[in-house]
């Protein structure tokens, strides 16, 4: 049973917004999976509808293309993790990432405001 | 594999990483006041599906392709060896039709379509000339010295013209007289084909005169076994009877000058080619019109075509022919020297190499065929594991990748039997077959045979796989396995598969029949004597020692008279050459008188024998009699039959004179049948036989009959002829069966070959139909049962069965002889005295293959009824 029951309006995470999400987490410095995972919990305030586990096909996946990089270390208690870290070409992409994002943001955004008055484009 | 235990690593990296996070998390709830257990539990809730994550995880480690390989790998390997019956003959039969393919390719390869080992072998060619008035005898005959020298000088086309033929060298040293392999050849001849030495050098232009032709160059062959590969011998001088000869060089290992019957039987090059010396022609040899003996090789400037030079020394000739005092017309050819080499063994590998093609596609077909049947017997697997949430495209992978297993085994297991094949092909070749020596197994022809059985393998594996594939689950699984008849479709796609291996093993299968026609017909050809028990061996008397006539007579009287005393023995003969051996001595016969041109009289071989040569082989007089010692004071001949009428057309030759091309007159005494003289199957040369003491030759072959196998004699006849002269070497001892066993041996190459791959065909496609039919009536145990079941005899089941199998067979019988039939042109003139429609043959093919049918449908069919009714329908 779960602790406290879900707030009722958690959102699926887009695709592709793991990796950014998990990039920019990155930004405040090394950590590992359940680090992330929590953070990610927290910062989001619960609302976003992701398993802890399923941050990790990501952090391999990253890790692949060589945008964090990763090392065995200890944790709190002495439990053996191993820790993600932001390389020099994560940083660009999270960049790129993060343009790409709020460009979509933007244009959905424009989708939902209220209709402009006629003439007014430009 | 090193990538598997990288995987494994990773494996427990990934274990270790998610095991710390839910220690981490239980840690984290248990602090929140949670019980150890539900911490647990929640710490796997909040992380979702364990397996389900680590697999993912897994697959952004790329390589997932090689993870599924491997497990399809290992899913056909496990499946082919539960369906031992399946790939046994799968692989068998992909590994006897690759084997077949990659020996038969290897030797066409090396044979036919690589060229010779000579630099620039593509701009060598033959020149060969043709006496018109003799055309129908002598298609082709080696050139004359004194044309040679023209062509030499004036073929502007030319870049070198070089000349060989064969000369006599005895070795006179330590030990019984010995001849040598001996070639006389131009100076330039050697490095026109490219020849090099391992020591010393080569001729020069020095050497090649008639008074410095005392230099030689060894073989390396001949130097190792002679010489035990003592270099001191260069510079040296080797005993031979016409005096020492000095050794200059020792010829590399590699070079392979063309040797023997390469050049044609005229030619008359040795089998194996141990000494060379230079031609240094004799003014005598330079200026006889009427000899024919040299081979000659010349190479085209580079640019300039073989059309070009024929042109020209096809003017050179009309020249040269118009300058002769007999007014002979003589024309030359220039033929490309590969193609010469290669002669007509050329049709017989390609007919060869379409057999071999089509025992491949029958294994291909056969494959199919297997496949399709095992694809139907595994439907329900397949609708199993779609329903269960396998991928379609995995599927066909998993088929495919099972086929490319068989393909790939098959591969391997061909391989192996092709180098045995190879070995074995290479010791049953007749000993003429050209370039034999060259032909191995390469990598190239490795890679070509593995290409071809991955390429079976996806054609094979892509038809059963693609409807594999495409299994609908509901409807299969709606059925409930108790399906009880096959869908048509693949029914009618086997009974095509079915037909189609029919119509190609008829197809080999009849051709192979007209060739085992042919064989027999040649068999059965009257040679003009008898071979059974009859010894042959050379002589060659050193012309120092024997220069007199009555000299030679003495001592071949003493041999041949010391042999006949030898118990057993029943007749003792002599001849200058043996029939089936070739050509010698062609002159014009003439009668007394003759008013005739001397283009028109016939044109015969001469040959020096004795009474006994008859009697020995076994040959009577059809008129008159056979020379004896009577005849030792006179003139006479006997002619071949067809000397005779010729000469005298529908009169009695007896008594009469004529001249066989020498300086007197001698009486016909007797008239026999002819003889086959060059080849089996050609019919033979005239012949003018004229007893040894009239004139005698310095080189004879001597016959003895006996009565036990002649081989025995071997020995003694050694010492018999070392009794009577010392220095005379004996050599070449062989039975006449030998000899016919020789003339027979590419006939009965090809044919051997051929009924190897046509028995191929049939055990190929009798295991394909057996295959085929048990899998259906497996299938259709359901429909048998319930027929049983209502009341029908298994004989009427059988019936049925029969019916059904035997249409398809029955109309691939009749499109594979039509094939054959239609193809039976290009392979004419392979055949021997037999029409491409032949009744016996087609009867017997037909037989064979609907006997073969039904065998292989009634075994299965048998056992489909024997259990009864309930045991058939139980089956599924």
């Amino acid at each position: 049973m779960a602790k406290t029951p879900p707030p009722p309006d958690r959102i699926e995470l887009l695709q592709g917004t793991l990796d950014l999400i998990i990039l920019q987490s990155l930004r405040w410095g090394p950590r590992h999976g359940y680090g992330l995972a929590q953070m990610i919990r927290t910062r989001s305030a619960e609302r976003l509808q992701v398993d802890a586990g399923s941050i990790y096909p990501a952090l391999h996946r990253l890790e692949r293309q060589q945008w964090i990089s990763a090392t065995w270390g200890v944790a709190e208690s002495k439990q053996r993790v191993r820790i993600y870290e932001l390389t020099e070409a994560g940083q660009q992409q999270l960049a790129v990432e993060r343009t790409r994002w709020e460009q979509l943001s933007e244009a959905i955004g424009g989708i939902l405001a209220p209709m402009p008055e006629t003439g007014e484009t430009t | 594999m090193k990538i598997f235990n990288e995987r494994e690593g990773r494996n427990d990296e990934l274990d270790a990483e998610i095991a710390g996070h839910l220690a981490l998390a239980e840690r984290h709830f248990v602090a929140q006041g949670l019980s150890r257990e539900d911490a647990r539990a929640a710490a796997l809730r909040e992380f979702g599906n364990v397996t389900h994550i680590k697999q993912t995880t897994r697959e952004m480690w790329g390589g997932k392709w090689f993870d599924e390989l491997r497990h399809d790998v290992r899913y056909a390997a496990r499946s082919l060896s539960r369906a031992k019956t399946f790939s046994l003959t799968a692989i068998s039969t992909l590994a006897l039709g690759i084997a077949a393919a990659t020996v038969i390719f290897s030797v066409a390869d090396h044979v036919v379509l690589r060229p010779l080992r000579y630099p620039d072998a593509d701009r060598l060619f033959v020149i060969t000339e043709r006496i018109n008035e003799m055309r129908a005898e002598y298609p082709s005959i080696p050139a004359n010295a004194s044309h040679f020298l023209e062509w030499q000088r004036l073929c502007t086309e030319c870049e070198d013209v070089a000349a060989m033929r064969q000369g006599g060298l005895t070795y006179a040293g330590v030990g019984d007289a010995e001849q040598i392999g001996t070639v006389r050849a131009t100076w330039n001849m050697l490095p026109l084909l490219g020849a090099h030495t391992a020591l010393g050098r080569l001729f020069n232009a020095n050497d090649d005169t008639e008074a410095g032709a005392n230099v030689v160059l060894l073989s390396y062959a001949y130097w190792q076994r002679k010489f035990g590969s003592d270099s001191s011998i260069v510079g040296r001088g080797i005993p031979t009877f016409s005096g020492p000869r000095q050794v200059i060089g020792i010829l590399a290992p590699e070079f392979k000058p063309p040797k023997g019957g390469e050049m044609g039987s005229l030619a008359k090059l040795p089998d194996n080619v141990e000494i060379i010396v230079p031609l240094g022609l004799t003014q005598m040899e330079r200026t006889t019109p009427g000899s024919f003996d040299y081979t000659v090789i010349a190479k085209l400037k580079s640019g300039a075509t073989l059309a070009q030079a024929q042109a020209r020394i096809a003017a050179l000739q009309t020249d040269i022919s118009s300058r002769r005092p007999d007014k002979v017309t003589i024309e030359a050819f220039a033929a490309p020297l590969q193609q010469v080499i290669v002669g007509t063994s050329g049709n017989a590998l390609w007919i060869l190499l379409a057999a071999v093609a089509t025992i491949l596609l029958i294994a291909c077909v056969n494959l199919t065929n297997l496949s399709l049947a095992r694809q139907a017997a595994r439907t329900r697997e397949a609708a199993v594991r779609i329903a269960l949430g396998a991928n379609q495209g995995r599927l066909i992978r998993q088929a495919l990748t099972e086929s490319l297993l068989i393909s790939l085994i098959g591969g391997a297991f061909g391989m192996l039997i092709s180098r045995w094949g190879l070995q074995l092909l290479l010791y049953f070749a007749p000993s003429d077959f050209p370039r034999l020596a060259e032909v191995t197994l390469d990598m190239r022809i490795f890679a070509a045979a593995m290409v071809v059985s991955v390429l079976t393998g996806l054609l094979f594996g892509a038809m059963p796989a693609f409807r594999y594939g495409r299994v609908a689950p509901s409807q299969v699984l709606k059925a409930g396995g108790r399906s009880s008849t096959e869908g048509r479709h693949s029914l009618s796609a086997r009974a095509v598969l079915v037909a189609s291996q029919m119509a190609l093993s008829a197809t080999l299968l009849y051709t192979t029949a007209l060739f085992v026609v042919s064989f027999i017909r040649v068999i059965q050809i009257d040679k003009g004597f008898h071979e059974e028990r009859v010894l042959a061996f050379d002589l060659s008397l050193p012309r120092g020692f024997y220069a007199y006539p009555q000299e030679r007579i003495n001592f071949y009287d003493e041999v041949l008279s010391k042999l006949s005393a030898i118990p057993g023995v029943r007749a003792t003969g002599f001849t200058s050459m043996l029939p089936l051996e070739g050509e010698n001595e062609v002159n014009a016969l003439s009668r007394q008188n003759d008013q005739r041109p001397s283009a028109e009289r016939p044109m015969a071989n001469v040959r020096r024998i004795d009474g006994g040569y008859f009697s020995a082989l076994g040959i009577k007089a059809n008129r008159g009699r056979l020379p004896d010692h009577q005849d030792r004071t006179r003139r006479v001949v006997v002619l071949s039959d067809r000397a005779a009428s010729l000469l005298w057309p529908g009169e009695d030759p007896i008594g009469k004179w004529m001249n066989p091309g020498e300086d007197s007159l001698a009486e016909v005494i007797g008239t026999v049948p002819d003889s086959r003289t060059s080849g089996i199957e050609k019919e033979g040369s005239l012949i003018a036989y004229i007893p040894y003491w009239q004139k005698t030759p310095l080189e004879a072959t001597l016959l003895i009959g006996t009565s036990a196998d002649p081989i025995l004699l071997s020995k003694t006849v050694r010492d018999v002829v070392r009794d009577v002269g010392k220095l005379v070497p004996v050599s070449n001892i062989r039975t006449i069966e030998q000899v016919v066993s020789k003339a027979l041996a590419p006939r009965r190459f090809q044919l051997v070959l051929l009924v190897l791959f046509a028995g191929s065909a049939i055990v190929i496609a009798s295991i394909g139909t057996y295959g085929v039919i048990s899998h259906s009536l497996l299938r259709r145990s359901n429909e048998i049962g319930v027929r049983m079941a209502l009341g029908a005899e298994p004989g009427s089941i059988h019936r049925l069965v029969l019916l059904e199998t035997l249409s398809p067979v029955v109309c691939g019988l009749l499109v594979g002889v039509a094939c054959s039939l239609g193809m039976s042109g290009v392979f004419r003139a392979l055949l021997y005295d037999v029409r491409p429609l032949n009744f016996p043959a087609l009867a017997s093919v037909i037989a064979i293959l609907v006997t073969v049918a039904v065998v292989a449908c009634l075994i299965p069919a048998r056992r489909s009824t024997q259990g009864g009714a309930l045991s058939a329908l139980r089956a599924d």
